[in-house]
């Protein structure tokens, strides 16, 4: 695969003080806040906590890709922009996703690590199920701007995750039943 | 007043804070990441919705509560890993002339963090503390998305404003947190001109 880096265009409003990066505003949280909004998030069973977590980073990541492609238009190739995607992942410190056995029918991407994973295992310890649903978030709407689909197109399931003891997390990628929109 | 905080935002937001190698940003003594503030409001809101549709009439504000809770939770563990790293030793501690200038100092970082202008407008030691945000991005991304709100609706910024009282007044970490409790008293999603946040001792408001 071509190694594409995430170059942005990044600027930091001194007067509102507000970080701009590819035309959607980011801010600086650390795994404190993001591991308790997950376990907030799941934490009661009579809402899907998950599909929210999911649906959210999808919907953005989805978006503020689209916007840099927009901006850089010789990225053409999908395999250039998935480079671009986990370079994207890796800047913002969600640490390395490896995009190299999936396409636009799907299959299997691989993660040595999670800031998700690792934030809850530093705080709380291993758990029983899966947690990095940002990053299935982040997957589904990466490669649905990246394969010109909506969001909602990909289907991503979490199938190993450090945090319940594998050696790295792994995400199964699948085309939605009802995902031709 | 010791703090200059146009000097630390510039410090802060000059610094190059974005993953290494293996994608990880250690700073501030915590795991940062670079994150959408749509995604966390879109989760939220998204989050109080359905928890608010499914509970009955008298306990409708549990979404809230969870919300600034984890806030609150998330607050005190990084911002005092914050005053304990190497960055605030060597940018913000030798500006510290009294107690009271670490909230002075804690709201100079978090005006670098992309979370918005927040500015301390009243600061009695260990009573009481007034911040206002002009810009919050819980309140903005609000209005645009689900138009006028009734409450206020900055729920991280409420539960920051409680840990910065409780990490600077309340007993030596990790056993001040609560000691102080916030409300959010002007909202902008719901028609102020800027979002307020009064934190006071806990007994105090009850």
């Amino acid at each position: 695969m071509d190694t594409i880096r995430f170059t942005p265009k990044v600027s930091f409003d001194k007067r509102d003080n507000q970080l701009r990066i590819a035309d959607q505003l980011m801010c600086l949280h650390c795994h404190h806040y993001n591991a308790h909004l997950l376990r907030t998030a799941e934490d009661p069973d009579y809402i899907d906590g998950p599909r929210i977590l999911a649906g959210a980073a999808e919907n953005v990541v989805a978006q503020q890709l689209a916007n840099h492609l927009r901006d850089f238009p010789d990225i053409r190739s999908s395999a250039q922009r998935l480079s671009v995607a986990a370079d994207m992942f890796r800047m913002y410190g969600f640490v390395i996703l490896d995009f190299s056995k999936a396409d636009e029918k799907g299959g299997t991407v691989t993660s040595p690590s999670s800031h998700i994973a690792l934030g809850w295992k530093v705080k709380w310890g291993p758990r029983e199920t899966p947690c990095c649903h940002f990053n299935r978030g982040f997957i589904a709407g990466a490669f649905a701007t990246i394969y010109g689909k909506s969001p909602g197109y990909f289907k991503v399931v979490e199938t190993q995750c450090i945090a319940v003891g594998a050696e790295s997390c792994v995400y199964k990628v699948e085309v939605n039943s009802n995902g031709n929109k | 007043m010791a703090i200059n905080e146009p000097a630390i935002i510039d410090a802060v937001s000059s610094m190059k804070i974005e993953g290494n190698e293996e994608g990880i940003i250690p700073a501030f003594n915590v795991l940062l990441t670079l994150m959408y503030t749509d995604f966390y409001t879109r989760m939220c809101f998204e989050f109080e919705r359905e928890v608010t549709k499914v509970l009955p009439e008298e306990i409708q504000d549990v979404g809230k509560i969870l919300l600034i809770d984890a806030a609150v939770q998330c607050g005190y563990h990084t911002f005092n890993g914050i005053m304990n790293s190497v960055e605030w030793k060597a940018l913000i501690e030798p500006m510290i002339e009294k107690v009271d200038d670490k909230i002075h100092g804690l709201t100079a970082v978090t005006n670098a963090l992309g979370w918005g202008n927040w500015q301390v407008a009243d600061l009695v030691p260990g009573q009481k503390l007034v911040l206002r945000a002009r810009n919050s991005y819980e309140s903005e991304n609000y209005l645009r998305d689900y138009g006028r709100a009734t409450e206020g609706k900055c729920y991280m910024l409420t539960g920051v404003a409680t840990s910065f009282m409780d990490l600077v007044y309340g007993k030596a970490f990790p056993d001040g947190m609560n000691t102080f409790e916030s409300k959010e008293v002007k909202c902008r999603a719901k028609g102020d001109p800027y979002c307020e946040f009064v934190s006071v001792p806990t007994t105090a408001q009850n």
